[in-house]
């Protein structure tokens, strides 16, 4: 089977298949069945989702006060990547957030997993408990996370004193809240990326590892000739996803630090949202969300570009 | 709520799918339907629905409920619909409303946000329904809280949920420690700064070393911006000028001075706790570790329920040696500019804010401090049979009053302020004067830059 | 992971392996569980309790009065019941839209489609929070302020781009010949979703019924913004409104995250159950 790109470039068929398809019947053309069964999202995106971005695209280009709206040109921009220190600042927080928590978020999910597919007793109680920080509401969480990074009596520090360290003063420090926060956010990894690594794993056959067993293959041969290349499709959605998601990271900042101390955690959609929301400043925050929607696109490309390298659909396209 | 009931509704099915999606249409339509009765503005028996928004705990909203009860048997004609927000959601949802023209008829703005609202014009100028009043009516209000409900000289707001800073202190700490109790020393007038800082000293316990060892015990709380802004004035300082066009504190040498009495709570006397020390609420007043907590007014009914070991009550913040002032604050009561029915919105607004209301949020809840000079007066709201006892602390605090310098674009420049003195204050690095130094140029680039858009 | 033909030692081995995945899913466990321990502990402590030094794990004795006032201070079982009735049928609504588009973008090839599916993805680039007001002014257009309408409707609309994506991954790993199979017997594009691609990507479905499911109970910015009267509330609304200015009352709110969070619990505990191995592809070939 081939390897074939998530997105096959759509290549205009000869003129021949052209004619042909004149001629079928509407209900024989892949291009009805398929326009038909968008439909619901095609309508949905054209009634609640078309109008508001072309609306705060427009927007970027104002100054809006939630009252007077005023075209300004590219000012908002200008101001954003010229004169914004706080811009740059919440930028590089939200890029170093993004560079560790992805890859770390992923393997470890993929870890557990792989861990949370065996066949165990009570294995229904152990998925549980490994998810539930993800039903736990902030609120709750928030609390907790305080008590860990507490600097005199929180957990971390205790388990560091015993190792001979004094540890730092976690989210009080602003060398240190960022990477508290990375920290934080690995609690989740027993989260939502983790069910969708556990249904791909659910979804590979078990004649293939059956097959592969009987070839002579041993454990990490088959994860890396079997498991990995099936998975490979859950992979890309859970690091596409888990890009545009990190990227937007927002309610652990609000809620933990509040972009404290001294703006060390402040993160690109929390300044967004202090702008819209706090000061008034809807145009700026337009124009934020459309610079973060150029930066998410360009990686989001990249990625499809780069998946028909490595990921392997079974049921992929055939040219 | 006819839409729930057809979900239930058990139907023979002979093809699952489409019973499924048919009975999702019926809901969808149901859900719509029962929409479209909402933007009414009278009931069915013909009286004008006023619509009331405010924010708070369960506790609060039984309160507004008897107040408004109250109102509408005094009202037959008026039905007021309370929506009731959560307090920490309350100013996105607002500022959905007033944007978007669905705001509620009248409705509660804190004030840190109320001169950014006011200025865009989204409340009801109230001048010419209080020219309507009788001539004496706002000479029943202290005046300081109607001023707060003035943006450019007009009045859109009338006050509510006001009050003033004072301390709340321990008597049992104090007892044990063998100091004496605060307010005969205030009323001795003998309640300085330094004698505060000395008592805080004295009821700061720690585990060995005096300053550095593991605390038990603090004598003070710290608040954070702009809650201790009357040990500033009361040193003789300034926030900013007399316009709130720039912030002036770095050049005078009085507002370093009480800047740096405050930090040194925490960093030189060691009383106070720091951010470390105070994460996870472990030194609160309520759990007997914070011999003094500066606190608002509408504090005490927390204290009042979950107090019950030790014995409390209240004293003003402490003169400093050039000013006597302490911090006032309330929460503006307005009316929507597109309101169909102003008067009816008055008549609430002026209820909510009449001698009625007050006696019960401030007499008997003490959840606030009346505006009204004749509440004040009154034996009924002087008469305290559980702490605080000290009802005259609450008047004379709020005699005192000074209102913050909470300007239309406070909230952009507060943040910047926080950040400019956050490690001086929460990690004890630098000097109050090169903290104040770099708060003032931000701000003032804040404030003198472009509005922003 | 494997069938093995096992000898006395690889018996031997593969005890030691049980036993170390086996802890490793003890330790982990308790590890994942704090969060959620706390709040049980907390919610059944006295206020006094909830701020002693050290941490008290087991509140003694235990204050199950929280859960009554918890309940009762606010129509908690109103805001249940609507909780319910928003988060079953969007959940539906969202599925059932989601994974029909799913299936159009992963199994028809027309002109345009690569275009649409890219549209689709970007609209997860934006962030919400400036979509918002324009959103909310459709709404108000409508009359729907106030209503479930605003809460319920979109997710029939495509249910998100998420929740396509994922499933048209999924659609993708299935092998196109099952399709071609059907199709030479005579079944239309319908039939063929509905009788071999849902079937087969039945451990997708869970997970995305479970995420939507999950998703509409917790939602707390579309209830926020859109229902104004009290008896419209959800319970996420509800839990938020113990959180006050002046401090909250923690063992109230966490005795209500517990009841918030106790459905999604089960259902989760429930839907698991369903990751059984191999029961997509058993049968089928």
């Amino acid at each position: 089977m081939a390897v074939t790109p998530p997105i096959a470039a759509a290549a205009s068929p000869p003129a021949a298949a052209r004619s042909q398809r004149r001629r079928t019947p509407l209900t024989r053309q892949p291009g009805f069945w398929g326009m038909l069964f968008i439909s619901p999202w095609l309508l949905g995106f054209l009634i609640f989702t078309a109008g508001p971005m072309l609306t705060s695209l427009y927007l970027s280009f104002c100054k809006y006060d939630l009252h007077t709206l005023q075209f300004v040109g590219a000012k908002n921009y200008e101001v954003l990547l010229t004169r914004d220190p706080l811009f740059w600042k919440s930028l590089t927080n939200t890029a170093l957030y993004v560079l560790f928590s992805v890859p770390i978020g992923l393997t470890g999910s993929l870890l557990i997993a792989l861990l949370l597919n065996q066949k165990v007793k009570g294995i229904a109680l152990f998925r549980t408990a490994f998810y539930l920080p993800s039903l736990v509401p902030a609120v709750a969480s928030a609390l907790v996370w305080a008590w860990v990074f507490h600097p005199d009596s929180g957990i971390l520090n205790y388990a560091l004193s015993k190792l001979g360290i004094d540890g730092p003063a976690w989210l009080m420090d602003p060398k240190t809240a960022l990477p508290s926060l990375i920290i934080m956010s690995l609690w989740g990894i027993g989260g939502g990326r983790m069910i969708i690594f556990l249904a791909g794993l659910q979804g590979i056959s078990d004649e293939l590892y059956e097959a592969a067993a009987l070839d002579g293959a041993k454990g990490w041969t088959i994860f890396r000739n079997v498991t990995l290349p099936m998975l490979s499709p859950t992979i890309f959605f859970n690091s596409v996803l888990g890009i545009i998601g990190s990227f937007q990271v927002f309610t652990s900042a609000y809620i933990m630090t509040g972009g404290g101390p001294d703006n060390a955690t402040l993160m690109y959609v929390l300044y967004l949202y202090n702008n819209a929301f706090r000061f008034f400043k809807l145009g700026k925050a337009s124009a934020m969300a459309w610079i973060l929607f150029a930066i998410l696109l360009v990686f989001t490309v990249i990625q499809f570009k780069q998946a028909s390298k490595w990921v392997y659909y079974e049921g992929g396209e055939k040219e | 709520m006819p839409s729930r009931c057809s979900s239930r509704t058990p139907q023979p099915a002979p093809i699952p799918h489409s019973l499924t999606r048919r009975r999702v249409i019926t809901l969808g339509l149901a859900a719509l339907a029962a929409g479209c009765g909402q933007q009414q503005r009278v009931d069915s028996q013909g009286r004008t629905i006023l619509r009331y928004m405010a924010w708070g705990n369960p506790e609060q909203l039984q309160v507004e409920r008897q107040i408004i009860s109250a109102f509408e048997a005094k009202n037959p004609k008026l039905r007021v619909h309370l929506f009731m927000v959560p307090g920490s959601s309350y100013t996105d949802k607002l500022q959905l409303m007033l944007a978007s023209r669905t705001a509620p008829d009248v409705l509660r703005a804190d004030h840190y946000y109320f001169p950014a609202l006011a200025r865009k014009e989204y409340f009801l100028p109230l001048d010419p329904l209080v020219a309507s009043e009788p001539d004496e009516f706002l000479a029943d209000y202290v005046p300081v809280a109607v001023d707060e409900g003035r943006w450019q000289g007009k009045l859109y707001g009338m006050n509510v949920l006001f009050g003033a800073m004072q301390i709340y202190y321990n008597k049992s700490l104090f007892k044990e420690a063998g100091l004496p109790d605060p307010y005969h020393v205030y009323r001795q007038g003998k309640w300085t700064w330094e004698t505060f800082v000395d008592h805080a000293t004295r009821l700061t316990k720690r585990e060995g070393d005096r300053k550095t060892g593991r605390p038990l015990q603090f004598g003070s709380n710290m608040v954070p911006f702009p809650l201790y802004a009357s040990v500033v004035w009361n040193h003789g300082g300034e926030f900013t000028d007399p316009g709130m066009t720039r912030l002036t504190m770095a050049d005078d040498p009085d507002t370093v001075r009480g800047f740096e009495a405050y930090a040194d709570l925490r960093w030189k006397y060691r009383c106070a706790p720091t951010p470390a020390d105070s994460a996870l609420s472990a030194f609160t007043f309520e759990s007997g570790k914070i011999a003094m907590h500066w606190g608002w007014a509408g504090e005490s009914p927390r204290f009042r329920k979950n107090i019950k070991s030790f014995d409390w009550d209240i004293v003003p913040v402490p003169v400093g040696p050039k000013d006597d002032v302490s911090v006032v604050k309330g929460n503006q009561l307005v009316i929507n500019r597109h309101t169909s029915n102003p008067e009816q919105a008055w008549e609430f607004v002026k209820y909510m804010t009449g001698p009625d209301a007050e006696m019960l949020l401030c007499g008997q809840l003490r959840r606030a401090v009346p505006t009204r000079l004749s509440v004040q007066r009154d034996p009924r709201y002087l008469a305290a049979n559980e702490p605080p006892y000290h009802v005259d602390v609450f008047l004379e605090s709020v005699r005192r009053g000074r209102t913050l310098p909470i300007d239309w674009r406070y909230q952009e420049w507060s943040q910047v302020y926080n950040s400019a003195t956050e490690s001086y204050f929460n990690v004890g690095t630098g000097t109050a004067e090169s903290a104040l130094r770099a708060a003032t140029e931000r701000v003032n680039a804040v404030m003198n830059g472009e509005e922003g858009f | 992971m494997a069938v093995e033909v096992v000898g006395k030692d690889a018996q031997g081995a593969e005890r030691v392996k049980r036993a170390g995945i086996f802890l490793l899913l003890v330790f982990g466990s308790l590890l994942f569980s704090i969060p959620f321990l706390w709040t049980v502990s907390t919610a059944l402590k006295t206020n006094e309790q909830v701020f002693a030094v050290p941490p008290q794990w087991i509140p003694n004795p235990p204050v199950w009065d929280n859960f009554r006032r918890a309940w009762t201070d606010l129509p908690f079982p109103t805001f249940v019941w609507n909780t319910i009735f928003v988060t079953v049928v969007s959940t539906f609504g969202q599925v059932l839209s989601a994974s029909l588009v799913a299936y159009g973008f992963a199994r028809f090839k027309w002109r345009g489609r690569n275009a649409l599916f890219y549209l689709m993805l970007s609209t997860m680039m934006l962030p919400s929070q400036v979509t918002m007001i324009p959103v909310f002014l459709f709404w108000r257009e409508l009359g729907l302020i106030d209503t479930f309408a605003p809460l319920i409707v979109p997710a029939f609309f495509g249910g998100g781009a998420f929740t396509i994506f994922l499933l048209r991954q999924f659609f993708l790993t299935i092998p196109k010949e099952l399709d071609e199979a059907a199709m030479i017997d005579g079944a239309s594009p319908i039939r063929i979703w509905w009788s071999v691609l849902l079937p087969l990507a039945r451990p997708a479905l869970i997970t995305v019924v479970l995420f939507s499911f999950i998703g509409h109970w917790d939602d707390f910015m579309g209830p926020l913004i859109y229902l104004n009267s009290m008896e419209k509330y959800t319970v996420s609304i509800g839990l938020r409104m113990f959180q006050d200015m002046f401090g909250t009352q923690l063992e109230l709110l966490m005795a209500a995250s517990l009841i918030h969070i106790i459905p999604t619990v089960i259902l989760f505990f429930v839907a698991q159950r369903y990751f059984i191995k191999g029961i997509a592809m058993t049968g089928l070939k």
